[in-house]
């Protein structure tokens, strides 16, 4: 579980983007947008450690939740039947948040952000068609692409805002994340929305990041303890379940 | 044929023109083929390229630069282009200028990822711009837009709209942005105050009289000259202009039932387009697009007299005349 110190920051910083993306028939009629909270975590990492936070980060930040929830709206659209009034909304819904995330970056304005960031999304946006339509066989090649769509906007911020010795932890914690969850949705028997990988060795993969990951994170002497231990709980608790 | 005559009002500026075309192409490359292939399809599937060509004609007011007014140019265009795509996805649309759409040609969520990596796109190429006006305009024209399109889906085969209705959703779903491409390319090119402004007005205006006319030709076009079935906006559930004048006629009424359904016999679907174009309702909405052509043409009274205020006001009289 998160430190009290670590939830009233992450639930502080998911209030203000539900603030910041709010469009009230999306929320009427399609209800609240999903806000990933371990990508919260992952974003906040350096001011959770302590870092410096400016209102520049603060505002930034909020631009890349915004995006990321764009991206969680648009990967919920049905393939091949989106002709419902909620599809339809959130089809709109996904392009009013990518909107604020643009909004949002302007007002700053931080100009190198918004082209980085919009690198970052194109790139994003072609990992998600390759996994969807052609998926690279190799499995190390399928968690690269994962990893790209799971943490280019993470890294951009990280780059941008001098806390590249971050990056080293997230690259590993995106994929073995996203695994876990992926394995979790299947083993609940729900339906995942989108580019699941051929799951056959998904569980030496897990052991596997899981390793190096934790490896990463004892080596990572700027992290403060409390945050290190989150970390470790934040995957060794989902794991457990599956082994 | 009717681009080609939109093009002869542009001929001093067809240099230009291509130069950004070939931008545009440029600029959806991809190293995933998919997106590359998806992003392509719509790009050469043409297009009037209006906001490209008001972009380059409102920069000719201030210091024109090719390389400014392209970066301004090029995300405007990608950003309609990107709608367009999710569009399609919402309209469950199949075909778009008489060629299959994204999601058509592949499936819903390729086109969801084609449309934000046109999107991501338009952001690198306007990010070359380091005004925070200029970002700050865009920002709020692509939240309209979408604004507009959210309420068009609430409002969707619900026939209690009003006049006021019809014309605050075309303004957010086109005159905003063709009101933003003349702002932005003065702005690009720093115009004056007084000139941005009037400019902005006139895509304002220019883009009212656009989106009525476009709603119009939905009923009086032809299914080929479309690339789509005529009426397909009452198919699916929206209520133009024509519409609006027509919605309360007791004969009308049924017709308008049946194609909420959104499955409507062809015959029946020929009998609704025939009944409508018979109406008075087609000459009172073009009455309406002349009035905001006239007010266009107003706001260039005071600008300098020239090859592009030529060119500005030749396309408000094409738009006000155009046949697709």
């Amino acid at each position: 579980m998160e430190t009290k110190g670590f939830t009233d920051q992450i639930d502080n910083y998911i209030q203000n983007l539900r603030s910041a993306i709010y469009q009230p028939i999306v929320e009427r009629d399609a209800g609240h947008a999903p806000i990933d909270r371990q990508k919260a975590f992952l974003l906040l990492l350096p001011l959770l450690n302590g870092e410096q936070w400016t209102d520049e980060m603060r505002q930034a930040a909020l631009a890349i939740g915004a995006i990321h929830t764009a991206f969680e709206v648009h990967d919920q659209i049905d393939s091949l039947d989106a002709s419902s009034k909620e599809q339809q909304l959130m089809v709109l819904a996904g392009d009013h948040f990518s909107g604020i995330h643009y909004k949002l970056l302007a007002s700053i304005p931080n100009f190198h952000l918004i082209r980085s960031l919009s690198a970052a999304i194109g790139r994003i946006n072609e990992c998600k068609t390759t996994l969807l339509q052609s998926p690279p066989p190799r499995a190390e090649d399928r968690l690269q692409l994962i990893g790209e769509v799971e943490g280019a906007c993470i890294m951009e911020f990280y780059e941008t805002f001098g806390f590249t010795r971050y990056k080293s932890i997230a690259e590993v914690l995106f994929p073995l994340l996203w695994l876990i969850r992926s394995k979790e949705l299947n083993l609940q028997g729900m339906k995942f929305p989108h580019i699941v990988p051929n799951t056959q060795d998904t569980d030496h993969w897990i052991e596997q990041l899981q390793d190096n990951f934790n490896d990463r994170v004892k080596q990572s002497f700027f992290l403060h303890k409390p945050l290190v231990d989150q970390l470790l709980r934040m995957t060794e608790q989902d794991t457990s379940n599956l082994r | 044929m009717e681009k080609i005559k939109l093009m002869s009002l542009y001929t001093d500026f067809r240099k230009d023109v291509a130069y950004i075309e070939k931008e545009l192409e440029r600029s959806v490359q991809s190293s995933s083929p998919i997106v590359r292939q998806a992003s392509l399809h719509l790009l050469k599937a043409g297009g009037k390229r209006i906001r490209p060509i008001f972009v380059i004609l409102a920069a000719q007011f201030g210091n024109y630069s090719l390389e400014n007014a392209s970066k301004v140019a090029v995300s405007l265009e990608l950003i309609h282009m990107a709608s367009l795509v999710h569009d399609d996805v919402i309209d469950d649309s199949d075909m778009r200028r008489g060629l299959e759409t994204v999601k058509a040609k592949w499936n819903n969520r390729v086109a969801m990822y084609a449309g934000d990596f046109i999107f991501s796109r338009a952001l690198t190429s306007i990010g070359g711009i380091e005004k925070k006006s200029v970002h700050g305009i865009l920002a709020e024209t692509m939240l309209e837009i979408c604004k507009g399109e959210i309420i068009q889906i609430d409002f969707q085969r619900q026939t209690d709209q009003s006049l006021r209705d019809y014309l605050q959703r075309i303004k957010r779903k086109t005159a905003l942005l063709l009101a933003s491409s003349c702002e932005l390319g003065a702005l690009s090119a720093d115009a004056d105050e007084e000139t941005v402004r009037r400019l902005r007005r006139y895509g304002y205006f220019t883009g009212m009289a656009f989106q009525i006319v476009d709603d119009i030709l939905d009923i009086t076009s032809t299914d080929t000259k479309l690339g789509k079935p005529a009426g397909s906006d009452l198919l699916n559930g929206h209520i133009t202009l024509p519409i609006l004048y027509i919605k309360d006629d007791e004969e009308f009424k049924p017709y308008m039932q049946q194609a909420f359904t959104g499955n409507m016999p062809e015959e029946e679907r020929q009998q609704m387009l025939h009944y409508i174009r018979e109406s008075s309702a087609i000459e009172k909405a073009q009455h309406v697009s002349d009035l905001y052509l006239a007010k266009a043409l107003k706001e260039l009274d005071g600008l300098p007299s020239g090859k592009s205020k030529k060119a500005l006001i030749q396309i408000a009289d094409f738009i006000g005349q155009r046949k697709y």
